[in-house]
Parts: structure tokens; C-alpha cells; sequence
């Protein structure tokens, strides 16, 4: 490994008390902070675990392999976000602005995850309201997948201070519409064979939803060919500290996913009816 | 901690010699290299250690994507001891022992802190100290009230 492989560590110092960036130092204390935050609405979930008395349980509604696969997406985004920090760290922009769609990108296929488990929770009887598992379950998961939508829009935002110009901006406009527009029409596929009560996305179905799944794709590649070649010769790696703040609330996003996957979903799927409970059928899906 | 650092010198080191009546050799120098009860081995892993994990430089990206291929598989081990279910007793606690793997390779890499200023680690490890000592104290005193 030679040197000219990897970007040396030799940050300067900034002209702080601490000879740190204070944004960066801000950073890490919410992130801190956030550690609390979290942990409160995880150990209230333990705290209650297996204590519901009415149904749907854990055992009849949780889905491993479903969680399992959205698991793995925002793992990889959280790789993607690494290598977004690392190409405009070596001013590599049209590859850094690359991967950050691709944070983004990943991070909305998680929050379609997240939509396409509630609506199916919520169509097997568990609401926040139903039992004490539905709502700590949704109070936790929701306040995830929260962080996860900000997140989104903080690195769609990136994306966009990462296209200057007129041209980019069209290029990154067209990617993005694509993207959603493709991730509407699955969605809607998906909801309309679950019959849903997510009536915005239900309404496009039959041709609308192939037209614009088929506009959607076109955007994709046409958005991202403009962002491939526009801006090519641009060599700034300005911005790089706002990136890194996003990539570590990105990757704290990511990390406390990996605690909810565990407590939440692996730990919790097999708890079945408490001593006293009433037993809980699932409703038949017609 | 200087009190326990002058026990492990005492004891182990050269300053032992009233101890264990170390032999005679190159550690009779006044500040020898690799003195200790293990020899050169704990220096020479440490300095394998961090040559691997890129100490005190950044990464390259195929480094990181080796350590996004690792996160796979720890969750692919997860999910696999999920469904076979043989793991009895066992199963909670390796589920945690995989969880944190995985945090800290993220936490470390992804986030930089292997790179980075030690002051952000500690920062970030304060709050996650006392997020988590929250977190104990939550169980046990719901658990001590209710059974």
C-alpha cells in the first residue's frame, strides 16, 4: 500500500480552543446526545417486551427475511456514504456526487421498507394503539425512520450544493424525479397486490403506473448521464467537512438500526401470547 | 492507574527482578525494547493492527468496501442463526456479540473515529456510556419493581 493510495490524515488545525472544527465537535455531541435519545425508547421497548395482552404478537406479524433485505440496504448505504466523503475528499466530484445519490437512493428504498411493513401491520391489526408491543414498536421505528427522511433530504441537499451549475442541477432533478417516480409506480405495484388503504399511491395503477415507471427510468439514466459528464474537470473538494457532518448522522442512523434489528426483529420475533393473554388470530388476506 | 501501572512493572518487568529473579539479558538496558512478559509479540500485533486498519491516515475505498462486505456477512450469520434456531441458550448473547461487531466497525471506519481526533471518540463514548447506563438503569429498576 503506497501512499499516493490514500488520502494522508494531516488535517490542519483550526483556530479553536480545541484545534478542532467546532460544526464537526457539535457533530459528535448530538450524536452523543442522540445515543440517549435512543436508548430511552429501546430500553422502554425491553421494559414491555412480551407484556402485551391483546394481539397481533411479535411471533404472528414480524417478517425476518423482508427486515433482513432492508437491513442489508442501509448497511450499503452507509458504504455508499463512505465513498461519497472519500471521492470528494480526493476531488473526485462527479464520483462523490455518484455515491451520494446512491445514499439517498438506498435510504428511500429503506423508507419504502419501512411504508410497505406498516401498512401491512397496520391491515394485520397492530397500530400504535392495538397493544404495548404496537406501540412501542411504532413509537421506536417511527422515530427511526424519521432520522432516516432527514437524513435523505440533508444528502439530496448535498447533492444539489454539488451541482453548481444549471446543467448539473437539471441532471440531478432528472435522476431524482426518476428515481421516486420508479419507487411510486413498484410501490403502488406492491400496495395494489396487498390491497392497501394507501390511497394516493393505490390510484396509479394499470398504465399510469407503467408510464411512469417507464418516464421514471428514463430520468434515471438520462439525469445521471448529464451528472456524469457535466462539471467533469471541477477538481474543488469544497465541501467535504458539510459531507462528512451528513455521513455521520447518516452512519449514526445506520448504527442504531443495527441495535433495532437485533432487539427489535431478531431477539423479539419469537415472542408469542404472555401468561394471560387473550389469544389473536390474524385477520385472512382476501 | 500509576499505582497499577508500578504493580504490572514490578511484577512483569525488569524493576521484577526481585520477584522472579528474572536471567540476565538485554533487558538489563535502561529502557529495553520489548520488555514485557510476552516479548516483541504484543508490539508487532499492534503494529500489524494498525498497519491493517490504517492507523492515523484514511482509508482507501476498497478497504472500505471490504468492511461493507464484513457488516454483510455478520447480518447474513444473524439472520442464518435466526432461522436454524440451534443455538439454544446461546442465541441471545451471540446475537449481541454480532450487533456490537458491527457497530464498532461502523463507528470506527465509517465514521471515521479510527482516523479522526481521539477527543471525538471520547466525546461520542461519553454519551454512549451514559446512553447506555440509562439503558441499564431503565431494566433494572422496571425489573426490580415488577419482576
Amino acid at each position: 500500500m503506497t501512499e499516493a493510495t490514500h488520502v494522508a490524515h494531516e488535517e490542519p488545525l483550526e483556530d479553536t480552543s480545541t484545534g478542532l472544527n467546532n460544526r464537526k465537535l457539535l457533530m459528535w455531541t448530538f450524536l452523543g446526545s442522540d445515543v440517549m435519545f435512543f436508548g430511552a425508547f429501546i430500553a422502554t421497548f425491553l421494559v414491555y417486551r412480551n407484556r402485551s395482552l391483546e394481539g397481533p404478537y411479535p411471533n404472528q406479524i414480524l417478517d425476518i427475511p423482508v427486515t433482513s433485505v432492508s437491513t442489508f440496504v442501509l448497511l450499503m448505504s452507509s458504504l455508499a456514504m463512505v465513498l461519497a466523503l472519500d471521492g470528494i475528499r480526493r476531488n473526485m466530484k462527479t464520483v462523490g456526487r455518484f455515491w451520494i445519490l446512491a445514499t439517498a437512493a438506498l435510504g428511500s428504498v429503506f423508507l419504502g421498507f419501512q411504508v410497505f411493513e406498516f401498512n401491512e401491520f397496520a391491515h394485520l391489526g397492530l397500530t400504535p394503539q392495538t397493544n404495548l408491543f404496537g406501540t412501542t414498536f411504532f413509537i421506536l421505528t417511527g422515530l427511526h425512520g424519521t432520522h432516516v427522511t432527514l437524513g435523505v433530504i440533508w444528502l439530496l441537499f448535498m447533492a444539489l450544493v454539488f451541482s453548481p451549475t444549471p446543467l448539473e442541477r437539471w441532471g440531478l432533478v432528472m435522476a431524482v424525479a426518476g428515481f421516486y417516480a420508479v419507487m411510486i409506480s413498484t410501490l403502488s405495484g406492491i400496495f395494489t397486490g396487498g390491497h392497501s388503504s394507501l390511497a394516493v399511491i393505490t390510484t396509479l395503477v394499470g398504465w399510469p403506473a407503467m408510464i411512469l415507471l417507464l418516464l421514471g427510468i428514463v430520468g434515471i439514466f438520462g439525469g445521471l448521464r448529464i451528472l456524469s459528464t457535466a462539471g467533469k474537470g471541477d477538481k474543488s473538494s469544497d465541501g467535504a467537512l458539510d459531507l462528512e457532518l451528513a455521513g455521520l448522522y447518516w452512519h449514526f442512523v445506520d448504527i442504531v438500526w443495527i441495535v433495532i434489528f437485533t432487539v427489535v426483529y431478531l431477539i423479539s420475533a419469537n415472542d408469542g401470547t404472555p401468561p394471560g393473554s387473550v389469544p389473536f388470530d390474524l385477520p385472512v388476506r382476501h | 492507574m500509576k499505582l497499577i501501572t508500578r504493580i504490572w512493572n514490578s511484577v512483569f518487568y525488569h524493576g521484577g527482578n526481585d520477584w522472579w529473579n528474572l536471567p540476565k539479558t538485554r533487558a538489563e538496558d535502561p529502557h529495553p525494547p520489548h520488555e514485557g512478559p510476552m516479548g516483541e509479540m504484543p508490539s508487532r500485533l499492534m503494529r500489524v493492527l494498525d498497519d491493517i486498519t490504517f492507523g492515523g491516515r484514511h482509508a482507501t475505498p476498497w478497504f472500505y468496501a471490504w468492511v461493507g462486505v464484513i457488516l454483510a456477512i455478520i447480518t447474513m450469520a444473524e439472520v442464518w442463526m435466526f432461522t436454524f434456531e440451534t443455538l439454544g441458550p446461546w442465541f441471545v448473547p451471540l446475537l449481541l456479540i454480532l450487533s456490537v461487531m458491527k457497530f464498532v466497525l461502523v463507528v470506527a471506519f465509517f465514521m471515521h473515529l479510527r482516523f479522526d481526533n481521539k477527543l471525538f471518540t471520547w466525546i461520542f463514548g461519553a454519551g454512549f456510556l451514559i446512553g447506555v447506563a440509562v439503558f441499564l438503569a431503565i431494566l433494572a429498576l422496571f425489573f426490580k419493581l415488577n419482576g
